[in-house]
């Protein structure tokens, strides 16, 4: 017998497509050079993490509230193709690893080539990328829960 | 032999402004034997697509229990229920990711349920030529009629070759040459492949495709304290 895979769900949404997805990537990306070129010492950990840990969840759970109308349209499709919940929240953790990890490149780039890869700084930049991605997938959570959504399959 | 659904004494009441709807009455029942085919017939508002969804998993109702196979799978979701008795449904709104093409939609469909890419494309082909689909392959779900989105959806489910087909008024926004098709496939499906139909509908010569029917009754409206879902 057939048994249903997560793969197609997940990585079908995995890559920022919407508008709202590249503006989130902007915001982050000019915020990260900000802190690349501003601190040219080496970075002072408290402050700019705890920057990150506002700034990335709040910019991913914009840019996933700001896709309502073709996102519903996405996740009433994917339900109807026998996609469960946690999938679907999977796929929008994803997404928001990746509009984080983009937008973040600069500050990846500056800690790979100053810090390494087994560091602090990096593990605190890995921690926020997942911070980002859980509050990109928030919204999701929230809608697809409520009888209104349910309700859209009805004519 | 146990049926493959058995819906027992469903009830749902919606708080409302003043009251409270309270959909099938006291309670609605019925069996669906495997290779049944079953129409749910009743006008605008009496809860069909409501019926869908609980049957289905997505809404859960106030009073009663849905079995499948014997098993009380009220609390399951629509997953659940689909892993156990495998399930395809086309709802009364018509359902496809807008930035995929109708091609990629039912690639993705089928690639969900873990079709085979080499059976998906023939089960694809298949489904889109039955539906006048192939001219259509490339284009994108929003740029289409209800009509043309509504068959997507019925390829689709076909495309699935689901155990359980549930259909929510499937000739809703069909012209009557595509609906002349699908009744007579349904039959079909029903009889020689021995899938199980449950279609809801507001018609009742569309019912009367199916082998056996109920009728709902209409809601009733009750002012009273309005209780909580």
């Amino acid at each position: 017998m057939e048994r249903s895979s997560w793969a197609p769900v997940v990585l079908s949404g995995a890559l920022p497509r919407e508008l709202s997805d590249l503006l989130a990537i902007a915001i982050l990306a000019l915020a990260s050079i900000e802190t690349v070129f501003i601190q040219l010492q080496p970075f002072n950990q408290p402050v700019w993490f705890a920057t990150l840990l506002v700034l990335v969840p709040i910019t991913c759970a914009l840019a996933a509230l700001s896709n309502s109308s073709r996102t519903l349209k996405e996740e009433l499709a994917l339900f109807a193709y026998g996609g469960s919940g946690l999938q679907i929240q999977l796929r929008y953790i994803v997404r928001g690893v990746v509009v984080s990890i983009i937008g973040l490149s600069p500050l990846w780039l500056r800690l790979l080539a100053t810090e390494g890869i087994l560091s602090t700084n990096m593990i605190l930049l890995i921690a926020s990328v997942i911070v980002g991605g859980l509050a990109y997938a928030t919204p999701a959570l929230k809608r697809t829960r409520s009888l209104a959504f349910v309700e859209q399959y009805k004519g | 032999m146990k049926p493959l659904l058995e819906i027992r004494n469903i009830s749902v009441a919606y708080p409302i402004a003043d009251g409270i709807l309270r959909l099938y009455g006291e309670g609605v029942s019925f069996t669906l034997e495997e290779g049944g085919f079953l129409s749910v017939v009743g006008g605008s508002g009496w809860g069909k697509s409501t019926l869908v969804n609980i049957v289905l998993g997505l809404e859960k109702p106030t009073r009663g229990t849905v079995h499948l196979e014997g098993e009380n799978m009220t609390e399951q979701s629509f997953v659940k229920r689909s892993a156990r008795v495998r399930t395809a449904a086309v709802f009364q709104r018509p359902t496809a990711l807008p930035q995929l093409t109708v091609l990629q939609n039912l690639h993705l469909a089928l690639s969900m349920m873990g079709v085979p890419k080499r059976e998906r494309d023939e089960r694809i082909k298949e489904s889109m030529n039955f539906f006048g689909l192939e001219k259509l392959s490339q284009s994108y779900p929003d740029s289409l009629s209800a009509g043309q989105k509504r068959r997507i959806d019925l390829a689709r489910a076909l495309a699935a070759k689901p155990r359980f087909l549930v259909l929510d008024e499937p000739t809703g926004d069909l012209d009557s040459s595509v609906t002349n098709l699908v009744m007579p496939l349904l039959r079909g499906l029903n009889k020689d492949h021995g899938m199980t139909i449950l279609m809801t509908t507001a018609l009742p010569r569309h019912a009367s495709a199916a082998k056996h029917q109920i009728h709902l009754r209409p809601p009733i409206f009750q002012t009273e304290q309005p209780i909580a879902r």
